[in-house]
């Protein structure tokens, strides 16, 4: 368990800026997840953790020993590939004894810590099989086991869930974030995922093209965004451009709210959909132009002067509103401004 | 037509030509070297000409000195082919030239590779030469009784073409094993062993049996640089079959080295059938 201070990290291929001006303090024991789209440097930056990357310019460190430099066999860290790449002429056991062996751990400890960490991840009766006869869950654990059984300073998760389908892959959600909170581990997640980064960080950090766009708890930034690509990474989103002026909000389709105490002038409002409600009425400025049923919720795709936007309803109670129903809009009391 | 006809129609290009330019030559160099053929005088059945082998010393050398001829090339190319296709996985400056040149061996033909090393290597070559205002002096490389001008020629020949076979395997080890053995405390080193060593094993040994079985009939290569004996084996049957129209010892030797090969080809067989460590085991 250890401090992770990332300084100013740079981090250039070719003629692409892949990592720029990167800095995170990562606490003690605290879950951060990178979150961004692919190609965004959240998974260099991982590497440059590890050491498999080294950074141009910028500083690591790890429990307040400086690692940039080191090679990866010096930095006492474990890493759970998105591959998982579990050595596949070893079992499982020797895939997991592999960093004790490294260690020169004793044989009679290593065994005990190999079968304590089988048993941890719920992987006992496999102990003797090769990567090639598991299933992909079975084999993302024995991942997981090989990097926790040396005891690192810091665990780096690889987008480690994507290759799983959707079922097995809130199940080992909730075990990864269970297994976590019990060993008390400082972690870094790199996922594109935003629900796995909602359900499982302390802290997200959201980046795009190799810089931090916006950091803090998932609570907070899902409902307070200041960024506009965060609300719109972050689950879904619609963007108003509002203009206020004289304690009055004026939205684009026409309708205003009085009693505007905010910020004045141009305004982009960021209005989850689950927070708009819709009802069906003639003279309403929208229009309904498709509904999806989600199975939890169910969408309306609204044509409002021209601006699409989404509403979305949950629950049995939810009305479907055919195509064409004319509508008016709700939205919340307080509304969200991007910064 | 039904399925047997369509079966045989279709193994019928492939085995047929097996067969015909495999099987049957070697089924006639078989007879012939029991004194069956119909080439050379023969005289009815007999191992005579096997035993001439093992018991003339000139042929039983000539045997012992076709596997050393095998071996040693085969062996130095390991040693020096198995690093440098590791090496190459690595990114270094000048690498592309050097993935060009290094090849280039591959489309010498042996004799031309013997006359490089007879031109280099012997006294009064090329090296001999340069060394002369320093008053040094090559030991004595071609016709040299332990071959090493010969072992020189055909590494030399074998070098690229293992490296490529090797560097393939090598290449085919996803990068994360390798990663993974760092982050989880081993070395460099540790990569080589326990991961590129045992997954590229059969890329080894194919990369290995080829060179040796390659090496094994070889005739250029010793007839210009060997030692004036003892002889390998394919020159004693050029000789006996040619020179002296004894077709039926040639015949044996032939049946010899391809016994010899078939052989190493078992040895490689047990070797990689309890191995499925290749990579096509894993799920990505």
């Amino acid at each position: 368990m250890a401090r992770v201070l990332l300084v100013d990290l740079h981090k250039r291929f070719n003629a692409t800026l892949a990592v720029d001006n990167f800095s995170l303090d990562v606490a003690e024991g605290e879950f951060v997840a990178l979150l961004g789209p692919s190609g965004c440097g959240k998974t260099t930056v991982m590497r440059m953790i590890a050491g498999i990357a080294e950074p141009d310019s910028g500083e690591i460190a790890i429990g307040g020993r400086r690692v940039d430099g080191l090679s990866p066999e010096h930095r006492n860290v474990g890493l759970v590939f998105q591959s998982y790449a579990l050595f596949p002429h070893m079992t499982v056991e020797a895939n997991i004894a592999f960093g004790l062996q490294m260690r020169r751990v004793p044989r009679d400890e290593m065994r005990r810590r190999v079968t304590a960490v089988l048993d941890m991840v719920d992987l006992s009766q496999l102990a003797k099989r090769h990567p090639r006869q598991l299933s992909g869950g079975q084999q993302q654990r024995v991942a997981l086991a090989r990097a926790l059984v040396t005891e690192p300073d810091v665990l780096l998760l690889d987008e480690p869930l994507s290759n799983l389908d959707a079922k097995l892959r809130e199940h080992l959600r909730e075990d990864i974030r269970n297994l976590q909170r019990r060993l008390g581990i400082t972690t870094i997640y790199v996922t594109h995922d935003q629900s796995e980064a909602l359900a499982l960080a302390d802290r997200i950090v959201v980046m795009n093209s190799g810089r931090i766009v916006e950091e803090g708890g998932p609570r907070d930034l899902y409902q307070t965004p200041r960024r506009r690509f965060t609300a719109e990474f972050l689950g879904q989103t619609n963007i108003l451009a509002a203009t206020a002026s004289d304690g009055t909000l004026h939205f684009p389709w026409g309708g205003e709210r009085s009693g505007w105490n905010g910020q004045h002038g141009r305004l982009d409002l960021s209005i989850r959909p689950e927070d708009i409600s819709i009802e069906a009425e003639a003279t309403g400025p929208a229009v309904v132009t498709d509904v999806t049923f989600l199975g939890a919720d169910i969408e309306h795709k609204l044509d409002v002067g021209g601006l699409t936007m989404r509403a979305r309803a949950s629950g049995r109670g939810a009305k479907i509103l055919p195509v064409g129903t004319r509508i008016t809009i709700s939205l919340p009391g307080d509304l969200h401004v991007l910064s | 037509m039904n399925r047997l006809t369509v079966l045989v129609l279709l193994l019928l290009p492939g085995v047929g030509f097996l067969i015909l330019f495999f099987g049957l030559p070697l089924v006639l160099a078989f007879l012939a070297s029991v004194g069956l053929g119909a080439l050379g005088n023969s005289h009815g059945f007999t191992l005579e000409h096997y035993r001439s082998i093992f018991t003339d010393s000139v042929y039983r050398d000539g045997l012992v000195f076709s596997i050393y001829i095998s071996v040693a090339p085969t062996l130095v190319s390991l040693v020096i082919a198995l690093p440098l296709a590791v090496l190459l996985q690595e990114s270094f400056p000048g690498k592309r030239l050097f993935q060009t040149l290094y090849k280039i061996p591959l489309v010498v033909p042996a004799i031309v590779a013997a006359f490089i090393v007879m031109t280099l290597f012997d006294r009064g070559g090329e090296i001999s030469r340069l060394l002369q205002p320093f008053h040094l002096q090559l030991p004595k490389l071609v016709r040299d009784p332990w071959a090493l001008g010969v072992i020189i020629a055909m590494a030399w020949k074998s070098i690229p073409f293992m490296t490529l076979i090797i560097g393939g395997s090598v290449a085919a080890i996803p990068h994360d094993l390798k990663h993974a053995v760092r982050t989880l405390g081993g070395n460099r080193l540790t990569v080589f062993w326990r991961i590129e060593l045992p997954l590229a094993l059969p890329g080894i040994t194919a990369a290995t049996l080829l060179v040796f079985v390659g090496t094994t009939g070889a005739f250029a290569v010793p007839s210009l640089l060997g030692p004036i004996y003892p002889k390998p084996l394919s020159l004693w049957m050029y000789q006996s079959a040619l020179e002296k129209n004894d077709w039926a010892t040639a015949s044996a030797m032939g049946i010899m080295l391809s016994l010899v090969a078939c052989l190493v080809l078992v040895v490689y067989y047990r070797i990689t059938s309890g191995m499925r460590t290749g990579i096509s085991g894993e799920t990505r």
